[in-house]
């Protein structure tokens, strides 16, 4: 039996289809600009499908809590910012994120106003920009986007995520180190403004970078535009509204208002996967998501480096066996057995895929199994007509690995 | 036997349990078009102004008016409403229960089957391009007033308890009078109508034989000599006249009990306000506000400000004259 899986042929088809992956991933690295489908579709993934068109699980009542209102402020007018400050934090809202830059002193009076309510209101955030990246790409020198006026009495999150040129934002980085400090992230600062011990978790994890698990469109959010919060309620209606919660304010109009284009990001939720689209989502949303993922304890999940690794290597491996096996056997029908197979594994993959990521956020990184499934046909091809042919070393290795036969008994003869 | 039937019973109470505590989804409100136009009502109590980040009861009604919108979470799922309707709680769940039923095999295969009939490259589109004319547009909708033609005080809306009533609009030009009529809000046919030159008219409720609690539509609307017509929006209400119960309620209320007769006078104004009964408040701040007295002054200035919540600017800047 051992001997008709571990057959030295296929093993070195094997080496030569990762080899090839190997030697095309060097391609793509320093000719991605000739390279139109790859760069096209440099920043797409299976579970954006997932996302983008089969979302919308029911989730238990438990899980449905949502301690998350979001407010849209407009060009934002500091004296109303600071009106809004006082009247959240006198409403009784456990955290208040302001995603918008203080970055220099303009109105004397508005600032003196904003920088009071800063004081008055211990829980507020303030959103800043990391800054000058270190030479060993360890840290960052400082933060910007703040000025000192504000940034005495309020704590800060930096709002940068890490991103590619496509732009499409999937991390988080939780904690980054600023000179000899670490500061957190504005969803990480602001969720432990809320509740101290909801990071906890995500300390443990102990991870640089997290993946986003994007949940929510800005519209599944409590969303109030800030003059409404301002004016048109009384105390006690802002009370029932933000009591308890996080309220995150900043640049986040309603579906079809505003500009399409201020602080709007590409996210896996974007329904044109392979770009060219509309950005679809609000910097205040993502960080909303962020939160959300953290409070309901929802990361998604990967497999350790080497497990997914040898998942690649068996699977490629086995597809060579069976697709070798073929060519040996039924070689006439050799092409469309392999073909037909081919495209129903291609299938049973994406389904595989989609389905472990929509019921158990699991991310299995399988773009390389994909590849190599589609490359062994013709890696095989080329091995046994070329290869093989052309290098009699090659071609004096046995089929199978040659076992030491068990001496067979000898039947007792019958007296 | 007797081991099996236990053991259906064991498993039929472990399930009644777990169906028993399983904790019931609320149903959030994550957005509405304005305070103003989206209420929620329990049965036999007053009619509640909803907002987001609300949590709406299990049971009730929710009812939008005329260009309002409202979004709701339930289950992860959210719903979107538009007035003028009235939707009841359980039919809300309902309606989601059923959009949350599919699988992800339904999904996935909607997906897959929609990827197969979606192939459309630039050589098809070149050569059917009608069929895809209508994908695309390049250009913006025109901007509108909402406001009609024809505006009338909201203090005409919602609960009416006194049967006497002056329905009143803002004068426009109307050549042929103008046409007012009273509507059942699920009927075609109107239960009053009355052609009059004035901009307003004085009507007895109780000889209509509306139902109590029912809700009505007023409009207005004058026809000119173009024939084109210029109208009001639609402006909702019920006949209440037990109303008074609900004012006895407040005032026998403890906390009611314990404020001053100022405190009492300004609470009260505010309940009846929050309660939906803006006919009753807006005859109790005339009340209040009509002799020369000091408190009559600060009755005045809190009636102004009622009167331009109202959208009777016209009104209150008399007052403030």
């Amino acid at each position: 039996m051992i001997n008709r899986i571990i057959q030295p042929h296929s093993l070195i088809i094997t080496g030569l289809i990762f080899l090839f992956i190997w030697f095309l991933n060097l391609i793509r690295l320093n000719m991605h600009y000739i390279d139109p489908f790859n760069n096209g579709l440099k920043d797409y993934e299976i579970t954006d499908i997932v996302y983008a068109y089969m979302e919308g699980q029911p989730l238990p009542a438990e899980e449905t809590e949502l301690p998350i209102v979001l407010v849209h402020t407009g060009d934002p007018d500091r004296a109303a910012i600071a009106r809004l400050i006082n009247r959240l934090g006198a409403a009784g809202a456990a955290a208040i994120g302001i995603d918008l830059f203080f970055d220099r002193l303009k109105e004397p009076k508005a600032d003196s106003l904003l920088r009071q309510s800063l004081a008055q209101n211990p829980s507020v955030v303030l959103a800043c920009e990391l800054h000058g990246l270190s030479g060993d790409h360890e840290g960052f020198s400082s933060w910007v986007g703040v000025d000192a006026y504000f940034s005495e009495h309020a704590q800060l999150g930096y709002v940068n995520f890490p991103a590619n040129r496509t732009k499409v934002i999937r991390l988080f980085s939780p904690w980054e180190p600023v000179a000899q400090d670490s500061i957190p992230a504005f969803a990480t600062a602001l969720l432990e403004a809320y509740r101290p011990n909801s990071t906890q978790a995500l300390r443990r994890r102990g991870k640089a970078v997290e993946s986003i698990h994007f949940a929510r469109h800005a519209g599944d959010f409590v969303h109030h535009p800030q003059q409404r919060l301002l004016d048109s309620l009384s105390l006690d209606e802002v009370r029932q509204i933000v009591e308890g919660k996080i309220v995150l304010a900043g640049y986040v109009p309603m579906q079809g208002r505003g500009d399409p284009l201020k602080d709007r990001h590409y996210t896996p939720l974007n329904q044109s996967y392979g770009n060219k689209a509309i950005p679809d989502m609000y910097g205040l949303v993502i960080h909303a998501n962020v939160i959300t993922m953290v409070l309901n304890g929802q990361y998604i999940n990967t497999l350790p480096k080497w497990l997914n690794w040898a998942i690649l290597l068996v699977f490629c491996y086995l597809n060579v066996l069976l697709i070798h096996w073929i060519y040996d056997d039924f070689n006439e029908v050799f092409h469309g057995i392999t073909r037909g197979l081919q495209i129903v594994e291609f299938i049973l993959l994406f389904f595989l895929i989609s389905f472990l990521f929509y019921k158990f956020r699991l991310d299995l990184d399988f773009g390389l199994g994909i590849l190599a499934l589609l490359l062994a046909y013709d890696i095989i091809m080329i091995y046994e007509s070329l290869i093989r042919k052309r290098i009699p070393a090659i071609d004096r290795i046995p089929e199978e690995i040659p076992l030491k036969k068990r001496p067979t008994p000898i039947p007792e003869e019958e007296e | 036997m007797k081991k099996l039937i236990i053991l259906a019973f064991a498993f039929c109470l472990v399930g009644s349990y777990h169906r028993l505590s399983a904790q019931e989804a609320t149903v959030t409100v994550l957005y509405t078009s304005s305070v103003r136009g989206v209420t929620f009502s329990e049965e036999g109590g007053n009619e509640k102004r909803v907002f987001a980040g609300l949590t709406l009861p299990q049971e009730g009604q929710l009812r939008l008016t005329r260009g309002n919108t409202a979004r709701l979470l339930y289950r992860n799922q959210t719903i979107t409403l538009e007035g003028p309707a009235l939707y009841t709680m359980t039919e809300l769940r309902q309606r989601t229960k059923e959009a949350t039923s599919e699988g992800f095999l339904s999904r996935f295969w909607s997906f897959v089957s929609n990827s197969i009939k979606d192939t459309d490259n630039a050589e098809q589109v070149e050569r059917y391009h009608r069929r895809y004319l209508t994908n695309a547009r390049a250009g913006i909708s025109g901007f509108v007033g909402r406001e009609s033609a024809i505006s009338a005080p909201r203090y005409l809306t919602q609960a009416m308890d006194s049967p006497h009533l002056t329905f009143k609009w803002d004068s426009v030009a109307h050549p042929h009078g103008y046409h007012f009529t009273i509507t059942k809000e699920t009927a075609a046919e109107p239960v009053f109508s009355a052609v009059t030159k004035a901009s307003e008219l004085s009507l007895d409720l109780s000889e209509l034989l509306l139902e109590p609690s029912a809700i009505y539509v007023w409009k207005v609307s004058a026809r000119q000599a173009d024939r084109s017509a210029l109208e009001s929006s639609m402006y909702y209400f019920s006949y209440e006249p037990d109303a008074e119960e609900y004012v006895a309620e407040i005032k026998e209320d403890d906390d009611f009990k314990q404020l001053s007769s100022q405190e009492r006078q300004l609470y009260l104004l505010y309940r009846l306000e929050e309660g939906g009964l803006l006919h009753r408040a807006y005859r109790q701040y005339q009340e209040l506000s009509a002799d020369s007295s000091r408190e009559a002054y600060l009755y005045r200035k809190l009636f102004v400000s009622f009167l331009a919540r109202m959208d009777a600017l016209e009104e209150a800047k008399s007052l403030v004259q």
